[in-house]
């Protein structure tokens, strides 16, 4: 054998397929980020919100049999969810609005407690995950193994999927489950069996972006700060926008077209608003429209720029 | 100086160095957490220049750290040039440190960091670019010093480290791993450096594991292992140390059964053991000095033929082994 | 004798350290400030500047002919002093300070750079100062062009009266919360910016709009009853009973409470990374 050949041996055993080979990168990176103390105790404060929305579901359904358990409920809906009709029909009839009543609650607890979670928990882990290898180099270790930077990406933008859905997925499936176990009879399942389906929708269309765009951020500095910065200003900046734009303080008691007008059109300048716009839609709280349309098409085109932009950086950087 | 109460070997550094005190450590130990960093350490060095050596891991780095008042001891006391350096930090104008971690400022120019550096320690803007100019052309960095910190090779940026530790000529410079990322020439140009520093009668501690290039520059050793000091000395004394201890030899050639005969008759051989093809012979023996007159006298009388001769453990890592198994009373003195 | 010469030498001793403090804190700040001018950095500082005279700019545009008629000086006094006090003294000088501020020791101790500074006689508080004066520079130099950006989308009366109080809460603005984001940084080094991050979510936004007495204990009480004042705002026609949200009673106590903040802070962050010590190795990620 030529000298020159000691160390570009081609590999003659077996290799693992492709498709378990970002997996790879995925755990051991959730096994270094788990190693935080901070995100631990945080997952376990982001599971709380599971317990108020499990009580919820056990009033709900006990409500049924025992008239005087509907009161909370409908408060949740008249005060919270600011859903009068909603509420009343709970007091009068609840058994007829059962997949509304769980789809409302199931959207309440990804929008308000897990939709901020989400964002903090991403903020805490995900800026690290590439630029630390980038400053660290540790990214040639990877990607001199046979694992394209797609891979490779798509292996650290599932740290992010696992941890949210930690916190969101997993507890809204348990939640569901214990909704059907808490409820009088199984005919309960046969009117919500399609929210299971709802929440991965959910779960997809909050999760993905969010990775990507984070992943994205991570990528594009080898200092961590400035991808968290990036990471809370999107947010940060995104809601005030939303909040100056719609807000009703420049004609206070007036009849301005603008109030009105532009609070659907400035749902697309935030992150939190748009994503809970779609989020409504998934639990059939809200009809596909043309601003639907546009709002998705916005999202889908944000995750692939990102995860376009990532691959190139990392790409760029093999070419060094 | 001072006995080491817990060290295996103490001997004296050279009179020809200074009687001032350099750093005093009295029973000095350091936690992390449930981690030993180092261990009721207790020594007391003179004026000069010296070799921390151990291996990646042994305790170096905190020591360092203690002596440069980054670490405080979780137990014990200990003074750099006669003061504590975490309560008394203005001893710390007269140390220089070149610590083992790379630096990672990637957008700015090493020229800027040095003379940051340098006004830390109270100089003005224009002194500190003086001295900065003159550290830097010290270590061959002038012509590549404007460059950002993030388009030089690691050799650029090890200089560029040595060049802020010795910019404000301190008395006592403090090196931790100066060599990683040099190339050859880069050593040699950085121990001709470090001897001219040492030679100016300035004091110089530096830690490596790699014994030679420590050797290089002093003669003078600190040898440092999970945490403890193993032994103070020259590297002569390291190696008499070496000679009289406990050890194992390996002898090569074709008449290894007839040396093998004359050495089970002898009271100072622990055991022999001789090879499947009877041409290696390796030998314990307790007494090694006995051991290397009584091979070349049968050499002579019997005419063995010997090609190789060589210790089994004769490197730093068998001599920390050997005086660890003595600290812990497994191996006599 | 020997008592006198005891005492000239801490005299000299400290005037040693006061110099080192007064080189390093000027050294560092000289090399931050050449660092906050790299491209990619003045690229955030024009977009925070901008950022507000976009909105404003984008609602000066939306707001039609019939509802400016409709409006009432006072109604427009207070939208667009709040627009701005929101968008100006809070979000920028926030970011900025987020940027700047919060990670005072984490980019030390991702650059590997901490120990260089800990090394030198006081190099750990001239690091914190030199660092926390660019940090208020940076910030406040884009939270008043901000100001001056925006104010001319305002439809206020007296428009330079508005950009003089922007301006002046800016200040006090960067310079309390510098202090506060400092102090963050040097407790929580490591997740130093998700803690700023969830400390001005919950105290200085959430907790600004509960009825309490907390309340007054915010940075951002202070710098709303201090605007209140200088632009004569009548809070009682909008938030019913407005004490819990502001305080018009006297300027001077606003002033002396932000002073008090920031050095206690700061304060207090000097003394944590005097006296504390961070791992001289970083972590894996």
């Amino acid at each position: 054998m030529a000298i020159l050949d000691l160390g570009y041996r081609e590999w003659r055993g077996d290799r693992t397929s492709r498709a378990t080979r970002w997996p790879v990168v995925a755990s051991s990176s959730i096994s270094l980020v788990w190693r935080a103390f901070w995100l631990r105790r945080l997952m376990i404060f982001a599971m709380l919100p599971t317990g108020i929305i499990l009580l919820l579901f056990f009033l709900y359904e006990q409500g049924l049999e025992y008239r005087e358990l509907r009161q909370p409920v409908a408060a949740f809906l008249r005060g919270t969810m600011q859903n009068d009709q909603l509420s009343r029909l709970v007091i009068e009839d609840p058994a007829t609005v059962r997949h509304e009543v769980w789809s409302l609650m199931l959207y309440w607890f990804f929008r308000y407690p897990q939709g901020v979670l989400s964002v903090i928990v991403v903020g805490m882990t995900g800026p690290r995950l590439v630029s630390y290898d980038l400053r660290s180099r540790a990214y040639l270790l990877y990607l001199s193994r046979p694992l394209t930077p797609l891979e490779y990406l798509i292996g650290k933008m599932a740290v992010l999927w696992f941890l949210l859905a930690l916190i969101t997925t997993v507890p809204a499936m348990l939640v569901y489950f214990a909704g059907l176990l808490l409820s009088p009879n199984l005919n309960a399942f046969l009117v919500t069996w399609d929210l299971p389906f709802r929440i991965l929708g959910v779960t997809a269309v909050t999760v993905i972006p969010l990775s990507a765009v984070c992943i994205c951020y991570s990528s594009l500095t080898s200092e961590s700060r400035f991808a968290t910065f990036a990471w809370f200003a999107t947010w940060i900046l995104g809601w005030v926008s939303y909040a100056i734009l719609t807000s009703g303080f420049l004609m206070r008691g007036r009849n301005s077209r603008f109030e009105i007008e532009s609070l659907n059109r400035w749902r697309l300048v935030s992150p939190y608003h748009i994503l809970d716009f779609i989020q409504s839609w998934i639990f059939g709280l809200r009809n596909f429209s043309g601003e639907m349309a546009v709002a998705l098409a916005l999202v889908s085109g944000v995750t692939i720029l990102s995860i376009f932009v990532a691959h190139r950086r990392i790409a760029s950087t093999l070419r060094k | 100086m001072e006995s080491n109460s817990n060290a295996i070997e103490t001997s004296p550094i050279p009179q020809s160095r200074s009687s001032q005190s350099l750093v005093s450590l009295s029973h000095v130990t350091r936690f992390y957490g449930t981690v030993i960093g180092v261990n009721d350490l207790t020594f007391d060095l003179p004026i000069g220049a010296y070799g921390l050596v151990g291996p990646n891991g042994a305790g170096k780095s905190t020591l360092i750290g203690l002596l440069t008042g980054a670490l405080s001891p979780s137990i014990g006391s200990l003074r750099v040039l006669g003061k504590n350096p975490r309560t008394e930090p203005s001893v710390l104008h007269r140390v220089g440190l070149c610590p083992a971690t790379d630096i990672l400022l990637p957008n700015v120019s090493g020229y800027d960091w040095i003379v940051q550096q340098i006004c830390m320690t109270g100089i003005s803007i224009r002194k500190s670019r003086s001295l900065t100019d003159r550290a830097l052309e010290a270590v061959g960095m002038t012509a590549d010093c404007k460059r950002p910190i993030g388009t030089y090779s690691l050799g650029m940026r090890q200089r560029c480290k040595i060049a802020q530790a010795i910019a404000h000529e301190p008395d006592l410079l403090i090196l931790d791993e100066p060599f990683n990322g040099l190339d050859p020439i880069g050593r040699h140009e950085m121990s001709d450096l470090l001897r001219r520093w040492a030679g100016e009668g300035r004091s110089v501690l530096l830690a490596s594991h790699v014994l030679h290039e420590v050797e290089g520059i002093t003669d003078a050793f600190l040898l440092i292992f999970g945490g403890r000091l193993l032994a103070i000395g020259t590297a002569g004394e390291l190696r008499g140390m070496l000679a009289e201890l406990p050890r194992e030899v390996i002898v090569e050639g074709p008449d290894m059964p007839q040396l093998a005969e004359r050495l089970v008759s002898q009271a100072w051989i622990d055991f022999v053991k001789l090879s499947e093809d009877r041409t290696l012979l390796r030998i314990a023996a307790r007494e090694p000095i006995d051991l290397y007159q009584s091979l070349s006298r049968w050499v002579i009388e019997d005419g063995l033929r010997v090609t190789r001769l060589h210790g089994a453990d004769g490197d730093l890592a068998s001599l920390f082994r050997i005086l660890v198994s003595r600290h812990r009373g497994q191996m006599k003195w | 004798m020997v008592a006198n010469g005891v005492a000239s030498q801490s005299v000299r001793q400290y005037s040693s350290l006061a110099k080192c403090l007064f080189f390093g804190t000027l050294g560092v700040f000289r090399f931050e400030l050449r660092r906050s001018l790299l491209p990619t950095r003045l690229i955030g500082w024009l977009f925070l500047a901008a950022f507000p005279a976009i909105l404003l700019g984008i609602t000066y545009l939306q707001i039609d002919e019939v509802a400016r008629k409709d409006l009432r000086p006072n109604d427009l006094n207070f939208g667009f002093s709040l627009a701005m006090f929101l968008l100006i003294p809070q979000v920028v000088t926030v970011l900025g300070l987020m940027l700047w501020a919060t990670p005072i020791v984490n980019a030390e101790l991702e650059a590997q750079s901490w120990i260089y500074s800990v090394v030198r006689p006081v190099g750990k508080i001239s690091t914190v100062l030199g660092k926390y004066l660019v940090a208020v520079l940076w910030t406040s130099s884009a939270g008043i062009a901000a100001a001056t950006a925006s104010v001319g989308f305002t439809l206020v009366d007296d428009r330079v009266q508005l950009w003089w109080t922007m301006v002046r809460l800016v200040v006090l603005a960067t310079i309390t919360y510098g202090a506060l984001y400092v102090l963050i940084g040097t407790l929580f080094q490591k997740r130093s910016m998700v803690v700023a991050f969830l400390y001005t979510l919950i105290i200085e936004v959430a907790l600004s709009y509960v009825p309490a007495s907390l309340n007054k204990f915010t940075v951002g009480f202070r710098l709303k009853s201090l605007m209140a004042i200088w632009q004569d705002l009548r809070l009682d026609a909008v938030l019913g009973d407005s004490n819990f949200f502001v305080d018009t009673s006297a300027q001077w106590h606003h002033y002396l409470a932000l002073a008090a903040y920031a050095l206690i802070l700061l304060g207090v962050g000097i003394g944590r990374v005097w006296f504390g010590e961070y791992p001289l190795q970083p972590e894996a990620s």
